[in-house]
Order: structure tokens, then sequence, then C-alpha cells
């Protein structure tokens, strides 16, 4: 982290930096240019200047010239002698004259003259501007040229018309234009001895004009320049500040808010590597969570498959116990019943009653079998049930057959009603349970009558337009005590007769029954009973099994 | 004197079957097996077939099939008996052609009345 915080601020110093150089640069760029301008404008400005001299030295030098001309013209012009010397170096006869009433007077020779101006135009500025005229054949030694004149006359010889330079005369600034004058007739009056043609250069007139003038107005001007473009220079500088100024907080609003970013981004990056650490370990967790499900799954997957295999085991326990068990009942029941019958010979009495004793105990046990087959095949949910359509008359015929001997054997009077119905459910079952509670109640009654009873309720329960039959097998017989009301569906139960005599039967059949009742056929049995009196068992199925 | 075969492995069975037809009149015919019963049925064409469902080898459903699928066939009526009485079974036993289904214990002082009822025989 902290790496990270000086890392940004050098990366924001550099940024900076950056920023700063690109200011000076660009400060130095524009010093560079005002700089240059300021120099190339003076340079202008004194070409300028000088140019304007020359222009005024011109502009001297043809007056000078021009007023040499008109004297030449005249051909000279006389002046009074007291107030001007005769020219010691003109050779000519005409050089003095005097006037009839007695003026000398004195020839001014163009040079002459030109010179007495000269001296005048000297004295009359401050500082003085020197005119000069010159020869390279002089006649007076004063026009003698000098060094700067000397090369000007060899380069008017070449035909250049003007050489001008600045030069110093006398401490001060001067610059000096020299032009050629050139022979024209006139001229050849006086100097055409000096061996001159029309054209020639003659020599020249030399303007020196003080430089002090123009140079105040140059420094004035320069000033001025410096001024404006310092000026200029300061307007640039202040504006590349201002910009720079506004750049630069750009620039450090910029790297806040960089900053401010890295460091969102730092502590996401660590969140989100919190996040993927807690993640991992989740998924770790989950692995060994999907692992331990997996491992109890495989276990769960053993466990049913050793279940699955226990229930076939059961159901062929149950096949085969049903098969194994009935088959050697089959014969002693059979083979004791045939004998009895007097099939393969005569019996007698106590061979029978033998028979009659072999027979009964194959039949309980057969029984026996039965009832604890079908209970054990409602425990293992194994008993699944097959409606068929038909009449409950018939059933009940079917049930009293069943039962008539020991009817007929006890004495006991049977009421049925005729009562026809039609009932889908499973017969079979209902058969079971009917002749359950017919036989018990054959053999716990000793006198007296059975009555078979049937009745038709509405089953809202089952649906709005279905109905439920009651079938009540009533009795008067022993009864059944109140304590023992309560046992006798429980499976084992079995109660004594009045005698004590042990009577037949497994202590299953109204477990059975009412299992079968309640699971197979979907009703009810229930009883009431008077101790001594009799007993009421009603079994209630809908008549059509949902 | 009309002919009646019995398919059944179990001699004491088979045994208490015979005393019940021959006290009924019938002349017994006797197999142990599918493989001995269905050529024989075809060959005699007995009144009708008491067959067991469980024998060994060919098993009572398919020499059932087999006498039914024979052309000497004609309408014999063939009679199961099983000691099994499972869910199905009377369905798969009425499939196969059977005209009617007992369980064992099979009584025989009443087995061929209710045999008579069965395929429709009064007596």
């Amino acid at each position: 982290m902290g790496s990270d915080k000086a890392k940004s601020r050098l990366i924001a110093g550099d940024r900076r930096s950056g920023i700063k150089k690109y200011g000076l640069t660009t400060a130095v760029f524009w010093t560079i240019l005002v700089v240059g301008l300021l120099v190339w404008s003076i340079h202008v400005e004194a070409k300028n200047v000088l140019e304007q001299a020359r222009v005024e030295a011109r502009a001297i030098w043809t007056h000078n010239l021009s007023y040499r001309k008109w004297v030449t013209d005249m051909g000279g012009v006389y002046v009074r002698s007291e107030r001007m010397a005769p020219n010691p170096y003109l050779k000519s006869k005409d050089r003095d004259k005097r006037t009839t009433d007695g003026m000398a007077l004195t020839m001014a020779n163009p040079a002459y003259m030109t010179k007495q101006v000269f001296d005048i135009i000297r004295k009359e500025n401050d500082p003085p501007i020197i005119n000069r005229i010159v020869s390279a054949k002089y006649l007076n030694p004063a026009n003698k040229p000098d060094g700067w004149e000397q090369k000007g006359l060899l380069a008017f010889a070449g035909g250049v018309k003007e050489v001008s330079e600045l030069s110093r005369i006398e401490g001060r600034p001067y610059l000096r234009m020299f032009r050629p004058m050139l022979t024209t007739a006139g001229c050849l009056n006086c100097h055409g001895e000096q061996g001159y043609k029309v054209g020639d250069v003659r020599g020249g007139i030399s303007v020196a004009v003080p430089m002090a003038p123009y140079d105040k107005i140059e420094s004035a001007s320069m000033r001025n320049m410096a001024f404006i473009y310092l000026l200029l220079w300061g307007v640039g500088v202040g504006a590349i500040l201002f910009f720079y100024r506004r750049i630069q907080n750009k620039q450090l609003l910029i790297l806040e808010s960089e900053g401010k970013y890295r460091e969102l981004n730092a502590s996401l990056e660590k969140r989100v590597e919190e996040r993927t650490r807690e993640l991992e370990e989740n998924r770790q967790m989950l692995m060994e969570i999907v692992d331990n499900l997996n491992e109890k799954t495989t276990e769960l997957e053993q466990a049913n498959t050793r279940l699955l295999e226990l229930e076939r085991l059961k159901s062929m326990f149950i096949a085969s116990m049903s098969h194994e068990l009935r088959t050697p009942l089959n014969s002693i029941i059979g083979f004791s019943s045939i004998l009895h019958d007097e099939w393969v010979g005569p019996v007698n009495a106590e061979q029978k009653e033998n028979l009659a004793i072999v027979l009964r105990c194959g039949k309980y046990l057969l029984n026996l079998i039965n009832d604890v087959i079908d209970v054990s095949k409602i425990e293992a949910g194994k008993i699944e049930s097959l409606p068929e359509e038909f009449d409950l008359h018939d059933l009940l015929d079917e049930a009293l057959s069943l039962v008539k001997k020991e009817l007929e054997e006890k004495g006991l009077e049977l009421q049925v009603p005729a009562f026809s119905q039609t009932l889908y459910t499973d017969r079979h079952r209902l058969l079971q349970c009917v002749l359950n509670l017919l036989s018990n109640a054959v053999k716990f009654t000793e006198s007296g009558r059975i009555a078979v009873e049937v009745q038709l309720v509405p089953s809202p329960a089952t649906g709005p337009e279905e109905q439920a039959v009651e079938i009540t097998v009533a009795d008067t017989g022993i009864g059944i005590r109140a304590e023992d009301q309560a046992r006798m569906f429980q499976p084992f139960v079995r109660l004594l007769s009045a005698t004590q005599a042990n009577i037949p039967g497994t202590g299953l059949g109204l477990y059975l029954s009412r299992k079968l009742a309640r699971e197979i056929l979907h009703g009810e049995i229930n009883m009431t009973s008077e101790y001594g009196h009799g007993s009421r068992f009603t079994i209630k199925i809908p008549v059509r099994m949902p | 004197m009309n002919k009646v075969l019995v398919i059944e492995d179990n001699p004491d069975n088979l045994r208490l079957i015979t005393y019940a037809l021959e006290r009924a009149g019938y002349e017994v015919l006797q197999a142990a097996s599918g493989e001995e019963g269905v050529p024989l049925a075809i060959r005699v064409r007995p009144f009708f077939i008491i067959m067991d469902i469980n024998l060994p080898g060919i098993d009572g459903l398919e020499a059932t099939r087999q006498i039914r699928s024979s052309k000497a066939d004609g309408t014999i009526p063939i009679i199961a008996i099983t000691s099994f009485a499972m869910f199905g079974d009377r369905d798969k036993v009425i499939k196969a052609g059977c005209k009617a289904y007992f369980e064992k214990p099979i009584d025989p002082l009443t087995i061929i009345d209710q045999i008579h009822a069965a395929i429709g025989i009064t007596r």
C-alpha cells in the first residue's frame, strides 16, 4: 500500500513537472519570439533611421549641387572683395574686376562658394553638418579627398552612384554620404585644362549628417518598442502563467481523482481479494460437504440396496412360505378328508373320529398359516385390492354356505335378508371379513339366533352422491366383557367361552378383518356387545370402492 | 368314460386329485411335467385338463399356451391349480388360455363340483 501511494506521488510529480516543463518551454519560446521580434524590429528601425539620414544627406547633397550648378551656369558669381578674399587657387584672368564706380569685385567660383556655404552650414548646426567637396585632381589642397573619399571616387569611376557609411567625426556619430560630380559643359570653362571630358567624374561631394538626432529618434523609438514588446512579453507570460495555473489546478484535480480512484481501486482489490479468499474457503467447505454428501449418498444407496434386497427376500419368503407350508397341508387335509368320507373304504366310528381330529388340526394349521401370511402381507404393504362388481346377496349366500355345517351342528338359526345390492369392491376380502364375523358369531353362540342385517347409508366422506353399506352380524352369544372389548381387535387375542373350552381360532381374525376393512375396503369394523346377551359386529364400506 | 389329463409334479397332490376324479367317474391320465403332458394332451384330446401352474421345466402357463396353439386343440377346458395366489396370477392364467383357476389347497370333497361349475357342466 505504501509503495502504491509513493508510486502515485511519483507519477503525479512527473506529471506536474511535465506541465511545468511545458509551461517553461512555452515561456521560453515566447521570450525568444518577443526578443527575436524586438531585435529584428530594432534592426529594421536602425536601417530605417539610417535610410532617413541618407534621405537627408541626399537632399542636402542635391541642394549643394543645385547651388553649385547655378553658380557654374552663371559662369561664376562676383562678390565684393572687401567681403571675400580672392581665391588664390583660381587661375582665371577674370578673377578680379573693378566696377566703373571703383567697387572691387572678385569671382566666387562654384567650389569656393560651396566651401564657404559649407562652413556656414557647419556653423549653423549643432552637431555640425559637414559637407565637403573633393576631387582626385584637386586644385585647392583643402579639396583633397580622404581615404574613404578616395575609395569612393574609385567606385564612382566604376559606375557606382553613391557610397555611404556610418563613422565618427570628432567623436560624434555621422552618416557620411558621397556622390559623384559629373563634368558638364560649364565645368570645362575652368577645368577643361585638367583633361576632363563631359560625363567624367570630376570629383564628389560628401555630406556628413550627424546621427545624433536620428539616434535620438531611434532610441526613443526603440524605447517605445522595447516597452511595447516588454508589455507584449509580459502579457504573454502572464497568459502563460494564468493558463499554467489553471492547467495545474485541473491537473491537481485529475491527480486527486486519480489518487482517489487508485485508492478505491486498491481498496476494491483488497475487498475482492478478501471475498475471493472467503469464496475459496466456502468453496472448500462446500466441497467437503459435497464429499460428505456423496459418502452419505453412497451409504444410503447401499442401505437402500440392502433394504430392497431384504424386501425382495421378505416377498420371496412369504411366497415360498405360502407354497411350502400349504403343499403338505394340502395332502394332510385332503387325505384325511377322503379317508374320513369313506372314499377308500369303510371306516369305523373310532377311526372316523381319529381322522376327524387329523382333519380339524390340519384345517386349523392351514387357517393359522393363512392368517399369519395375510398379516405379514398386510404389514409388508403387499396387499393389493382387486375390485369387481358383484351382488352382496350372492356373497352372503356363499359365506352362509361355508358356515352352514357348524350352524347346523350347534342348532343355531341364521337369518339373512333377501337384499340385493351391487357392490364394486374387493369381493374376496369382503368375504373374508364377513366369514370371520360369521364364524366368530357361530363360535361364541351356544343357542339362539345369528342375524345378518344390511343397511345402506349415505357416505358424504366418499362423495356427494356416494353411499356406504353396513353389514351387521348380530348374535345372541355370550357377549364380551367390557374390559375385554378394547382388546378384541388386537392380534393373537383369544377369548375363552363360557365353558372355558379352547375355542379354535388363531386370534388373528378380527385383527386381520379390521385391517382388511380399513386398508383394502376403505371402511371400518365396529362392535357393540353386552356380556351375557350377545354382540353386534358391523362392517361399513363404500358401495363403490374409491 | 371321459378321459381327464392331470399334469402335476407333486405325487401326493396327483394322488388326491386322481381319487376325486375317479370317484366322479373319469378315467385319469397322469403327466408329471409339461414336457410329458403337452404331447399327451394333443394326442389323447381329453375331456378336460387339470394343469398345475407350478411345474418344473416349462411351467403350467407355457404348457397351456402350447396346448392352446396346437392344431389338435379344439376347445379342451384347462383348469389351473396354483399354490401361489399372487396378484395378476388370475389374469395371467386366464390370458394363457385357462378356463378356471383354483388355489391350493383344494378340497377333494368339493373340487369336482367346483370344476364342473367352472366349465359349465351340470351333473
